[in-house]
């Protein structure tokens, strides 16, 4: 083995050193410090192993990730079906543009307070702020994306007698592919730090209603430990779901 | 199957600003006979692919008419584009079922992938295709469609010479098994020659019909170069209002 190829096997470790650097300056800081509010790599573990056994942790994060899959698919649906029409009709852009500037720079909590006052604290009430919330983000990146839309192969399919739902998924929905993968990943960020939010001021249960609660008792451990728990199961949904997803559309490529 | 009549009375782009808009098509008048080959010759940008776009229905704004036998239906077209507009994330053989019903059966695209030699790359993705090889593709695509007017539009445009040729070839063997109207833009006289049972030469914009001609040249003489260069002399020479236009 020469010094390149040890050079290369160092850097496959790269990820798994810096991990443990992170953790190791917690570490070293803990006990520096060495105080309640900030405990150590491995008291926050076993918070997070006790939290995982009583099933406290699975129950809230589950509800937790519901609303965020609930909310996420109608932000993306809803925002798919306006961007493609905005982007495709330049009377109904004209229109809806003020609209949509409004919506976007409306502040997240404002949207969520008036939701609950008009609706209540029910469910409905915080789905339904959310995809107001992720809605104008979505609306604006597809119409990005629908504005750069091939005209030659457009036209091709007019040519060719193509009906609507046939040039949809055959030229348009390729074409817009990039965009949606965008909308969503810049979407499940947006969205999982706004239902914290949701929940902590209006429900009874799920990751931001235990954080609350964390919060009043002072116990950092156990946030510590919800939010170890939550980056895992975001990082599991890139890898196990969107890696895949790019990589079977893009397999056409050079 | 009657005559295809194509009637353009005048097609004029909208002005930019303030300037005066001027018609590109004025007067033209064209009749395709089934299982003709027609050749359009004219200088660059007098407006031949307007032409195909208008007949393809892809322009809507002009004044005039295309006739066909059945009245009121526009009709079915074929279009083989200067560039190859594949889908790009499909596959030959899936771009070319895209045109078709689900109906149309599977053994009428094997023969033609096999008439152009494509069979080898039929589940290949186009960006992984040569040029000549994506032309070929459009190609059968627009037979495929068993269209009642061919538009082609410079197909073999930035082919070197030898692809050009074999693309030809392989063009006119398909076309002599399927022999549907064929309106093919060129601006290569040589290649007119080579391809049309009649040549229609066009003035430069406003683009009108100068003169038609039909090639005395028999189907199967077509590979002999010096009988195809004795006849473009002979209408470079016998006609100045042409030879002013190449």
């Amino acid at each position: 083995m020469g010094p390149i190829n040890v050079l290369i096997g160092f850097q496959k470790l790269f990820p798994t050193l810096s991990l443990l650097a992170l953790t190791a300056i917690w570490q070293g800081v803990a006990v520096f410090v060495n105080s309640h509010t900030l405990p150590t790599p491995y008291a926050v573990a076993w918070v997070l192993w006790q939290a995982i056994a009583s099933g406290q942790l699975p129950y809230h994060l589950g509800v937790t990730l519901l609303r965020l899959v609930t909310s996420f698919t109608i932000a993306m649906l809803m925002g798919s079906a306006i961007g493609i029409l905005l982007g495709r009709s330049r009377k109904l852009n004209a229109f809806f543009d003020n609209w949509l500037v409004i919506f976007l720079n409306v502040p997240a909590l404002v949207t969520i307070i008036l939701c609950y006052v008009w609706l209540g604290l029910v469910e409905s009430a915080a789905i339904l702020a959310v995809v107001i919330n992720k809605l104008p983000n979505v609306i604006v990146t597809v119409r990005e994306g629908t504005r750069a839309l091939d005209q030659d192969l457009l036209d091709m399919a007019r040519c060719y007698g193509f009906g609507k739902r046939k040039t949809l998924i055959h030229v348009i929905w390729p074409q817009l592919h990039p965009f949606i993968m965008a909308a969503t990943r810049s979407g499940l960020a947006l969205i999982w730090k706004i239902i914290l939010v949701v929940e902590l001021l209006g429900r009874s249960n799920g990751m931001g209603y235990q954080l609350h609660l964390f919060f009043q008792l002072f116990d950092v451990a156990s946030i510590l430990a919800y939010t170890i728990a939550f980056v895992v199961v975001m990082q599991l949904i890139e890898l196990l779901v969107l890696k895949p997803l790019d990589k079977t559309a893009q397999r056409w490529r050079r | 199957m009657a005559a295809v009549n194509i009637l353009i009375n005048n097609k004029t782009y909208l002005a930019a600003g303030w300037s005066v808009a001027k018609p590109a098509i004025v007067d033209f008048s064209l009749t395709l006979n089934p299982g003709e080959f027609v050749c359009l010759v004219g200088p660059s940008g007098c407006g031949k692919t307007t032409l195909l776009n208008i007949i393809a229905g892809l322009d809507q704004d002009y004044d005039g008419e295309i006739l066909t036998a059945k009245a009121n239906t526009s009709p079915k077209i074929g279009y083989v584009f200067q560039n190859p507009r594949l889908l790009p994330w499909r596959t030959v053989r899936e771009n070319i079922e895209l045109v078709l019903d689900s109906q149309a059966p599977a053994s009428m695209i094997d023969e033609l992938l096999e008439m152009m030699q494509l069979t080898s790359v039929q589940h290949v993705y186009p960006e992984r295709l040569s040029l000549g090889m994506s032309r070929r593709v459009a190609i059968i695509r627009a037979f495929a469609v068993n269209p009642d007017v061919l538009l082609m539009d410079e197909p073999f445009v930035s082919l070197d010479a030898p692809t050009a040729r074999q693309v030809r070839e392989l063009l006119m063997q398909l076309w002599q098994r399927r022999p549907h109207r064929v309106l093919f833009v060129t601006h290569d006289l040589r290649e007119a020659i080579a391809l049309a049972d009649k040549l229609v030469f066009l003035s430069a914009s406003p683009m009108t019909v100068v003169r038609e001609m039909a090639v005395p040249i028999a189907r199967d003489g077509r590979t002999d170069e010096a009988a195809i260069e004795a006849f473009r002399r002979q209408l470079k020479n016998g006609y100045p209002d042409i030879n002013g236009l190449l």
